[in-house]
């Protein structure tokens, strides 16, 4: 056997079972998407921006304007559009896309010379959703003899099916255009925002709403939201450990973020003044 | 037919009457003759022609000269040869075959006897001639033949069908001079093995031919196996100590680039994939002093064999690589000793024979004197360490190297405490030539404390990290009390009893204990009393491993033809680990306690069914109660001399592992490891299917040897928190922070070696890659810590008269690692914003390249008639390279602090060794 077939041999011997690798060590070039889609609501919330390297340039917008962004409903494919508002920004202007419960929807995207691209389904609507009470009485606060004297009251319960223990959150907000202050004392209403409560995800079957809480009369909406297993995976997973680095779970191939759904329900309330 | 007979018989006939008519039988020749006036040499020739005799004789013990007045008249032929001999104090022996033979030395005119056994079993044992020592994996073999062997671990071989006990063997081994003995009948013993005493030195034995130079500091002996001679191991460069293990890692296939790991990167191995046995007992680490030395004294060690891969089914419970050491037995000719002292350390041995040789001790000890005296090595090693601990106080602006502003708190200065000390000792005893029984005891231990209490009054607030409590004022004070102690070290004995039952059979029985412990109690003790209120705060790491090994084990060598010899035995080892990790006193992040009984049976035969061609088959089963699974593990290697010179060969097996070291990754601030039993949970068992082929070319002063390697590896296992993002509310010991992934290596090796002369060493590249696939982990394979592409070694030694001059170069291509890239933000639904570090992908950047040279000078004389001492000089890194050993991360107010942890820099070190 002559030197030469022994080579031969050799690197026979060294190819077998062994496959090229790729790597790609430049992964800084990652797209970022913050997408959120809401059953029956138009999509306007879909938010695309790259990795901001720790040498960033202090004057540079991070959002992506440029990307053909697509959402995937069946066989269909919806391009969405970048707002001129806000860079990075994107929505759909059509009439052709709506988002229904039950459906799945991915959205994509060509950057950087990759694919990115996420998939959601759109939970189901909370089901069963009720409400204790539809109006409660609150004595206004306008000295502190009122503060003071102010009772306990039994709390507003808002419940719904949750069998499984899937996430829900709940938005509690006040719809009037110009409400009237529960407490003067401290507030006299003045350019202060409507009375708004966004709770963390829960998987719990209730939520109870705690009368001295609320500030303002009127008409309250109770929104529950049936929250996607995507959202509760990047919640549980939201705080990042500085020693390990920890990154939340997210559902975005070849890039960051969130691309999630909801769905929800709504029920509402009123605060009146004891007697009107 | 008949005619020829006829013929045959009658030339026969003639042939005896002729002799019988003009050769004189020797007893009759008498001398009748005067000699006067006449030279030697003369008056030999003439005998010869008168008498049809032969005289046998060297010309430099016997040379020409006048005989001078000699005249005899009747005397007998075997008077006249005393007469004239024995005044020259010259030995004579007169054959039957009228040959006389002359000689200085009467040993060997035994040599020169006729035979008496022929096609005979031949025993011996090879021991050193000064010490006694018995040499294992010697190769012995007869001269002008294939016929060969090698010695087993107590020295003993046996050669089948010995042409005749006159023949002459050649014995070689790592060290020595090639030696070539010619047997005689009264030479070898009847009842039991001869033992064949070779020397390092020049004053060779009297029966014995110095073929060759020897053979200096490593040799191939095997596919992908080599011998390494810790003897000559001292003439390397070295950091402080003579190190085998350091050494080894100058051989191509292993990582050499490791200067804070004694431990073994074989061929994309990682050290706990390689199985360290010393005396017959399991090392689970190698490191002294932050693994710039390994645990083992070279003092202590006669003989090193390493394996790189396609081992036999001999060894088990591995899936890399073996290191097989031998300890000393001790001398048995008489009392001898050595002492030395380094930069480092200062260390001493003593070595005894007792009841006539028949046993002997061996007592060797180390100690570093790093906690009285801190010499420039010692800070330069712990300077990287604490450079290491203060990465936290960089401030925003730190760049590679290290340096950078700081925030506005006081730093503390500390001296830590810190030294390591082994023991070796080991008494054999040979009740009979044929057994040998020793028991070995080793114990290694390094020990750090780095406490320090810091107390500070009555400064008005601190910006600490986090930015909180800056600016109160008034009276504050602030007690710090850090423990910091850290501990590691390996204990380890052995009982063995190996015993040459017949010809052909040997044993060897070994019962063994090993514990390796890693204790780590890091913890700070911040009272911080504001006016009347105090506020406590511990927070610290616990982490401590231990790993308890008892292993039985008996192996039988059976010679059962000149052929095939076969190779069976046992093994039962019982583990016990356990690995804790705690944080701030509270929070168990991992508690195992793991049990494991492993029993193992292997038989293989190495069968050579033609003069060029050895085939080794093997299998191994292992049975294992972590799985209550028998694993099966075939293994065979085959090589082919297709001329003397060239050699190929090749090697295939299958291996499994039951205890591992899971790597902790630690990007942020440099991974870690610890050790695991094999569950079926969290850490499976490991296992790998090695392929190798290869050649080599041997000429007279060199060795070209070429292996290219392939490694299929299963069930590795890594540890990280990194993907677990709410480990406090998962389950203690949670198999949720485990990753199971697989792998291969592969490289090609090649070495070119220049075996004797004053001038030797070698030349060593390895092109290679290590990738792994942890699908919990990446996407994608990525490649392993250990990957290195590129590495060459040049090892050179020159000896000139009692100097030594040596330097040895290394250059690597860089290691991978893994990096923070960027941030990013998300908003939740509830309006909080939370930013985020991005890490990118796994190991998929690498450190600058590495290299690296060492020189040294040493020099020997003899100290009085009994003693010899050595000095030498040895600089470690010469042109002080900035290497990177890893890079640490630290997020400071979105900024990332990348510091680069550099290895030693420019390092001399003096050292003196006195042998006596």
């Amino acid at each position: 056997m002559s030197l030469r077939k022994i080579f031969v041999l050799i690197v026979v011997v060294m190819n077998v079972a062994c496959e090229d690798q790729q790597f790609d060590p430049s992964s800084s070039n990652t797209v970022v998407v913050e997408g959120f889609l809401y059953a029956h609501q138009p999509v306007q919330s879909i938010r695309i921006s790259e990795l901001i390297p720790f040498i960033a340039e202090e004057e540079k917008n991070y959002g992506i304007a440029d990307a053909q962004v697509v959402i995937h409903w069946g066989e269909e494919k919806f391009l969405l559009t970048p707002s001129e508002d806000s860079i990075g920004l994107y929505y759909y202007d059509g009439s052709g896309l709506s988002i229904i419960e039950g459906e799945t929807y991915q959205l994509s995207l060509e950057y950087f010379g990759k694919t990115t691209f996420a998939t959601t389904t759109v939970p189901g609507k909370p089901q069963q959703l009720k409400i204790s009470e539809d109006t409660l009485e609150i004595e206004p606060i306008e000295s502190f003899e009122d503060l003071r004297d102010r009772g306990i009251q039994d709390n507003i319960e808002v419940t719904w099916s949750n069998e499984n223990g899937e996430y829900f959150y709940i938005i509690v907000e006040n719809v009037e255009e110009d409400p009237e202050e529960i407490n003067t004392l401290e507030f006299n209403g003045f350019g202060r925002p409507n009375f708004n409560l966004i709770t963390q995800p829960t998987t719990l079957d209730v939520h109870n709403i705690q009368p001295f809480s609320l500030t303002q009369y009127g008409r309250y909406r109770v929104v529950v939201f049936h929250v996607a297993q995507e959202y509760a995976d990047l919640y549980e997973t939201s705080e990042q450990d500085s020693r390990n680095l920890t990154e939340p779970l997210n559902n975005i191939e070849n890039g960051l973020g969130i691309f999630t759904s909801f769905s929800s329900d709504t029920v509402s309330f009123v605060i009146i003044k004891p007697g009107e | 037919m008949v005619r020829v007979s006829l013929l045959f018989i009658l030339m026969t006939g003639m042939t005896f009457r002729c002799l019988s008519q003009d050769v004189v039988p020797l007893e009759d020749i008498v001398i009748n003759n005067s000699y006067f006036g006449q030279r030697l040499y003369t008056v030999l020739a003439g005998l010869e022609k008168e008498f049809k005799l032969k005289f046998d004789f060297k010309k430099d013990e016997l040379p020409d000269f006048f005989l001078g007045d000699k005249y005899y008249d009747n005397v007998p032929l075997a008077a006249v040869i005393g007469d004239i001999f024995n005044q020259l104090n010259l030995r004579y022996k007169i054959e039957s075959n009228r040959t006389i033979i002359i000689r200085k030395n009467p040993k060997e005119l035994l040599q020169l006897r006729q035979p008496t056994r022929q096609n005979f079993t031949f025993r011996g044992q090879v021991v050193d001639k000064e010490t006694g020592e018995t040499l294992p994996y010697a190769t012995i073999y007869v001269k002008n033949t294939l016929l060969g062997t090698t010695s087993n671990v107590d020295g003993y071989f046996s050669i089948l069908n010995m042409p005749s006990d006159t023949s002459t063997v050649i014995i070689q081994y790592i060290g020595y001079k090639s030696t070539e003995i010619k047997l005689y009948p009264e030479m070898l013993s009847e009842k039991g093995p001869t033992v064949f005493s070779i020397s390092g030195s020049a004053d060779e034995l009297d029966e014995v031919v110095i073929l060759a130079q020897q053979e200096h500091m490593i040799k191939s002996s095997g596919i992908s196996t080599l011998s390494v001679s810790p003897k000559q191991l001292a003439a390397l460069p070295s950091l402080g100590e003579k190190d085998i293990f350091r050494s080894l890692q100058l051989l191509p296939g292993i990582s050499a680039t490791n200067e804070t790991s004694s431990g073994l990167y074989v061929r994309g191995g990682t050290p706990d994939q390689n199985l360290v046995l010393f005396d017959g007992f399991t090392v689970y680490h190698v490191d002294h002093f932050y693994g710039f030395f390994s645990a083992f004294n070279a003092n202590a060690i006669k003989d090193v064999q390493l394996y790189k891969g396609g081992f036999e089914a001999k060894y088990g419970g591995r899936i890399s690589s073996v290191v097989d050491l031998t300890g000393k037995n001790g001398n048995t000719e008489s009392a001898s000793g050595n002492v030395g002292i380094s930069a480092i350390s200062v260390n001493g041995s003593v070595e005894a024979p007792f009841d006539d040789g028949k046993g002997s001790i061996f007592i060797g000890a180390r100690r570093s004197f790093t906690d009285i005296i801190r010499s420039g090595l010692y800070k330069d090693v712990f300077d990287l360490f604490e450079e290491d601990n203060q990465n936290t106080q960089q401030g925003p602006g730190a760049g590679p190297g290290g340096g950078g502003g700081r925030f506005g708190f006081n730093q503390i200065e500390n001296e830590p405490d810190f030294y390591f000390y082994d023991l070796n000792a080991k008494i054999s005893y040979r009740p009979s030539a044929k057994e040998i029984v020793s028991i070995s005891f080793y114990n290694g231990v390094d020990k750090l404390d780095n406490s320090n209490d810091f107390s500070n009054q009555g400064f008005g607030g601190f910006g600490g990290f986090g930015g909180g409590n800056g600016g109160n004022g008034g009276n504050l004070n602030i007690n710090n009390n850090t423990t910091d102690l850290n501990s590691w070290g390996n204990m380890g004995s052995s009982i063995r009893w190996g015993r040459q039952w017949s010809d052909k059979i040997f044993t060897s029985t070994v019962l063994s204990y090993s514990r390796y412990f890693t204790d780590r109690d890091s913890y700070s003790l911040t009272e911080v009393t504001r006016d009347d209120s105090t506020f406590t705060m511990r927070n610290g790491t616990v982490e401590d491993n231990n790993v308890v090994d008892f292993t039985f084990k008996s192996e039988v060598e059976y010679q059962l033809s000149r052929s095939h010899m076969l190779g069976f035995g046992v093994q039962s080892t019982d583990n016990r680990i356990n690995y804790t990790q705690v944080r701030n006193d509270t929070l168990n992040i991992l508690d195992r306690d793991d049990k494991g009984y492993t029993a193992a049976f292997y038989a293989q035969d190495t069968w050579r069914p033609s003069e060029s061609l050895t085939v080794v088959p093997g299998i191994r089963l292992s049975w294992y109660s972590g799985t209550s699974q028998t694993y099966t593990e075939p293994r065979i290697s085959v090589s082919y001399e297709l001329s003397e010179r060239l050699t190929v060969k090749g090697a295939w097996g299958k291996y499994y592992q039951f205890v591992t070291r899971v790597v902790r990754e630690d990007f942020t601030q440099g991974s870690r490891d610890f050790w695991l039993m094999a569950t079926d949970d969290v850490n499976p068992v490991s296992s790998a299917t090695h392929y190798i082929a290869g050649f080599s070319f041997e000429l007279d002063q060199f060795l070209f040897d070429m292996e290219a390697y392939h490694k299929d590896m299963q069930g590795l296992t890594e540890y990280t928190l990194r993907f677990s993002n709410n480990f406090r509310a998962q389950d203690q010991g949670t198999t949720e922070l485990f990753y199971e992934g697989t792998g291969y290596a592969r490289g090609v090796e090649f070495l070119l070696q220049k075996k004797v002369g004053a001038y030797t060493g070698w030349i060593g590249y390895t092109l290679s890659e290590v990738i792994h696939n942890f699908p919990g982990i990446a996407d994608h394979s990525f490649y392993a810590l250990n990957d290195q592409t590129h590495e060459f070694k040049a090892v050179n030694s020159l000896r000139a008269g009692n100097w030594t001059f040596s330097a040895t170069w290394i250059y690597a291509t860089g290691k991978p690692y893994t990096s923070p890239v960027g941030g990013y933000e998300i908003t939740l639904l509830d309006g909080t914003v939370n930013s985020y570090v991005s890490v990118g992908e796994k190991n998929a950047f690498r450190l600058p390249d590495y290299h690296r040279m060492d020189v040294s000078v040493n020099y020997g004389w003899d100290w009085g008639s009994k003693a010899k001492a050595e000095v030498g000089l040895s600089v470690f890194n010469a042109y002080n390279r900035t290497n990177v050993w890893y890079k640490t991360f630290t997020i400071a107010e979105d900024e990332l602090i990348v510091t680069d942890v550099n290895t030693v820099g420019f390092t001399p070190n003096l050292f003196i060794n006195l042998m006596f």
